[in-house]
Order: structure tokens, then sequence, then C-alpha cells
């Protein structure tokens, strides 16, 4: 059987994320995935844009497509038109898939394209130098909000099941197995699949708010609220008496999945039924 | 030529629970007694049950002020369990002597090093001048009852610490249950009769249990993060001076793959060498 680490470029590795990203994490279930279904990637395009998430499909030995900013989803639409026969997964990070290019993911959603759609959240714009994303949560500090984020944030998987979606879940770096499990479901789901996962920018977001690196940080999507608001103690006037919003509050797994005619189907394109094969 | 009575001493009798460390004890200090020493005795005991670690001290001589042994200066050990005798050496004078049965008892919760891992004893202080190892174990077997190997070592201490045997015999006979008591005084005669003859009976485990996984790791995609030494449920893996994962004790790991999985760089992998059935190779199955 093939192992994750057969389906790198073993010549771009080690990759660039910094000690502890999640990012290598979800990478690492993704490959798993990918490898328990198939002997080699030839038949799938991994489609990214830009961002520290976006980087990780050029460590993938897959056809791969390292995009603009924001539209990622937009060329895997192309691509998925023009190639029915291929599995494409879509790469994207919060900043991408939901700040500069949002109006993709919902139009995308809306088609139901016959995509996979990972949306790596990291609740900032890591690559960048860590500014206020829309997924930041409230009181978050970041580069750009010193004094607490006054923002609501984005629920992504709200978003994109009320854009269209067909399959909408979450997973998180902490609990791989439910990632795999989701991210199994998700691909051998007909339609627009959207993942969103919950990862952790250790230089940026884990520094900035106190809540360590490595492990530490990583651990933090597993403590209850209490715990985190402890290690937020250098703050005490900018925090709230209820702590902090704590990413485990979110539900994690399948959110919703129906049926329903996807893009290509609606076109009536040839040769879509060959993924099928 | 009778023995002459010591004018003070210390005596430290270590086992665990269940093999009469406490009643050995006993015996030692009523034979001070009955020669008028003042004698003080402590005993840790209580949450040890069977298995656990239990020792009794016991100080004698004209006037006793501290119940305690001083480290440096204790004169005799009474080891029970190898590894009991063994956590007494610090506490040796120069010129101390240990009688430590080879009897081995593993502790439940060494037990659990279960896969790969060998129950190693500590044999370094077999070199020591001051041991005298006694296979207690097949002496009480000889004397009628295997309980009694803690008698055996008392006659062996008989032979170093100078009361007469007489008073030995009439404590044994105060302490021990009177329809043992036979068996005890038989196994008391193996132990003054033992010679250091016959090196102690082999210490190595019986069988070592072979490694079920094996790590790997891609020494230049670690970046040190340190996931792995906090996730590993085995305490596994730690970090060197340049900050890269190190498995310390790799056989120890049961393949839960949790490094594996939450490694952000792929630099771990965890290699199934072979299947194992578990309860043939412990003994548990039928």
């Amino acid at each position: 059987m093939t192992t994750a680490k057969e389906l790198l470029r073993h010549e771009m590795m080690p990759h660039i994320l910094c000690p502890g990203c999640g990012h290598g994490i979800v990478m690492n279930a993704m490959l798993r995935v990918l490898a328990k279904r198939h002997d080699n990637l030839d038949q799938v395009a991994l489609v990214a844009g830009i961002g520290c998430s976006s980087r990780i499909v050029g460590y993938v030995d897959a056809n791969t497509l390292h995009t603009t900013h924001g539209r990622a989803l937009t060329f895997a639409t192309g691509l998925k038109l023009a190639r029915p026969e291929l599995e494409v997964i879509v790469v994207t990070g919060d900043g991408d898939g939901l700040g500069i290019g949002g109006n993709h993911l919902i139009h995308a959603a809306r088609r139901n394209v016959d995509l996979t759609c990972l949306l790596f959240n990291n609740e900032t714009y890591g690559m960048t130098g860590g500014q206020l994303a829309p997924t930041t949560v409230k009181q978050a500090f970041t580069t750009t909000s010193p004094r607490g984020n006054t923002e609501p944030n984005f629920d992504a998987a709200a978003l994109a099941k009320a854009a269209g979606a067909s399959f909408v879940a979450r997973g998180q770096a902490y609990r791989p197995d439910v990632l795999e499990e989701v991210m199994e479901r998700a691909l051998d789901h007909r339609g627009f699949s959207f993942v969103e996962v919950m990862t952790d920018c250790t230089e940026y977001f884990g520094r900035k708010n106190a809540l360590g690196q490595g492990s530490d940080l990583l651990f933090t999507q597993s403590r209850s609220d209490q715990d985190v608001s402890r290690d937020l103690a250098d703050w005490p006037t900018l925090r709230t008496p209820q702590g902090w919003q704590v990413r485990e509050t979110q539900p994690l797994g399948v959110l919703h999945e129906n049926e329903r005619p996807t893009f290509e189907e609606s076109l009536g394109l040839p040769g879509y039924s060959k993924r099928e094969v | 030529m009778a023995p002459r009575v010591p004018k003070q001493g210390n005596v430290v009798v270590a086992g665990v629970g269940g093999q009469g460390v406490v009643l050995a004890g006993n015996i030692i200090a009523d034979i001070c007694l009955s020669h008028g020493l003042d004698v003080k005795k402590a005993e840790v005991h209580g949450m040890s049950q069977r298995g656990g670690s239990v020792s009794a001290q016991v100080r004698f001589g004209p006037e006793v002020h501290n119940v305690v042994v001083e480290q440096g200066s204790l004169q005799y050990v009474l080891g029970f369990e190898w590894a009991e005798a063994l956590r007494w050496m610090p506490f040796l004078a120069p010129d101390g002597i240990v009688f430590a049965s080879s009897e081995r008892i593993v502790p439940p919760a060494a037990q659990r090093n279960r896969v790969g891992g060998d129950v190693s004893y500590p044999l370094e202080f077999l070199e020591h001048p001051g041991l005298r190892a006694v296979d207690a174990e097949s002496l009480a077997k000889e004397a009628g009852n295997p309980k009694t190997a803690g008698v055996v070592l008392l006659g062996a201490l008989s032979t170093e610490l100078g009361f007469p045997v007489e008073s030995w015999r009439d404590a044994l006979a105060r302490w021990v249950p009177k329809k043992a008591l036979d068996a005890n005084l038989r196994a008391f005669e193996l132990g003054r009769a033992w010679k250091q003859a016959a090196p102690p009976k082999d210490l190595r485990p019986q069988r070592t249990l072979p490694a079920q996984f094996s790590l790997k790791l891609e020494e230049a995609w670690c970046k040190g993060c340190g996931i792995c030494v906090d996730v590993c449920p085995e305490r596994i893996w730690h970090l060197d001076d340049l900050e890269v994962a190190r498995a310390a004790t790799p056989e120890r790991c049961t393949g839960c793959r949790l490094c594996e999985k939450l490694c952000p760089d792929f630099a771990i992998d965890v290699v199934q060498l072979q299947e194992i059935d578990l309860l043939t190779l412990t003994g548990g199955g039928a």
C-alpha cells in the first residue's frame, strides 16, 4: 500500500511551514486519505491559491496548480469542466478562500461544482504577517488588531451551507482520525464538498494570543474556555468575563449533506461519468 | 565458641508486601530486647499490600534515640527481594553486609512495559563486596514451606549478627504460627548452613518480547516543534541538543501512531514489524 510519504515530492522537503504548524498535520491527514484511495496521484489535481495553506500543494506529487490569490476555486472549476475525470481538490486558506476569494467560494457552492474544497482555517493571515482575517474570533490579538478584534467572524461552514454546498463538514488538526474520516466522505461525495479544517498558526495567532507554540497551541483545540483564558492573563483588561471563544465550541464532523444536480450535470457535459470508472 | 553479643547495630529488612518483612523486623527486635538492649523500630508499609515496597528498620544499642538509620551507617540489609535490597545500598556502611534473596518480584506497574520491553533487573550491585546473594526461595521450598524464605535469610543473618542461636530459635517460636514452626526452624538451619557457593541464579528475564514496531525518523525534516514529545502516551520521544526528536525507548512503542499522524513535517514513520499474538507470548492464553 502506498504511504503518505511516498506521495511527497521528496526533493522539495522539508516544507516551508513553521515548526508545529497545524497545516502540516492537515496535509499529513490529506495524504493518508489519498494514499488509501490511490496508488499514485496521476488522476488527482490539487489547486491552490496564495497563502501558507496553499503552499502545501507544491510538496505533493500530484497534478498541482498554484494560482492567484483567492481564485483557486475558479481555476478548479475550469479544470473540472475541461478534465471531468480528474479528482479535483482545492486547497485554500481562510484569508484566501473567505477574504479575497469569498465571492468565488459562494458561487462555487451555489453551482455545486463537483469539487472538494479544503479550507485551512488558522484564524489569521499567516504568510503576510499575522493580520486580521475574516475568521479571526472576537477579542483575538493580531498584528492589525493590537487591542483585540472587535469584529464578529465568519462561520465558514455555515456560510458554505447557506450558499448551497451539498456537503459541509468541519475537522480539526488536533483530531487527525476525525479529519481523515471527514475528508474521505467529502471525496466520496458527488457535488461541492466543503471541509473547514481548524488549524494553528504558531508564529502569529499562537504567539500574539499567548496560546503557546507547537503542542501547547495544538492542545488548545481541546481545552475548555477556562483553561485557555487563563493563558490570556497578560491582557486582563482586554479579556471579557466570559473568557475566550475557543475553537472547540464549534461543532465537528459532517454538518450537512444532500444530493442535488452538480454543475456538470446541469450543463449536460459529456464525459462527466468517467470519474465513476 | 559462643558468639559475642553485639553492643549496638542496625538492620534493615526490605521486601515487598506479603513477604513477612514486618514480622522479620519484629523477630530481630525481640532478640535484641531479650538481651537487654534498647531497640527502636520503624516500618514503611501501608499502601503496599501485595507486591508493593515494604521495609522495617531496627536500631539497637545501650540507648537508642532515633528510629531512622543514617545514610552510610547501615550494617545489615536483609533483602527479601532483589531490587528492594538494592534500594538500601546508599545507606550501607563501607563494611556493611547485604543478604539478598535472588527472588524477583516484578511490581505490577513495571509489568506494563509489556511490549518489546525487557523488565531488566539491576545487576550492578553483584560486584559489591558485602553482597551475599541467597537463593532463599529454593532453600525455603527445601524446608517444606516457600513462605519461610524470610527465615532462611534470618538464618543467614544469624551467622553474622552475634546473638546465641538459642535466642533466635526462641524468638522464632514466639513469633511464627505454631503449625509452621517446624518448617521455619528447618528453614532457619538451612539459612545458617548457607554458604556463598553458587552464583545467584540467573537474574535476567526469562523471555524477551520482540519489538512490534520500529520508529523511523527523517532527521533533516524534523523542525523540533515537540508535538511528538507531548502526544506520545509512552513518553518515547524527546528533543536532543539540536532540537531534533529522538526515540529514547523505541521498544515501548505500542503503535498508536499519534506521533506519525500529528507530525506536521512527515518526519516520523511508525513501521509495523510483525503481527504478534500477545496472549500466547505472555502466557495469558490457553
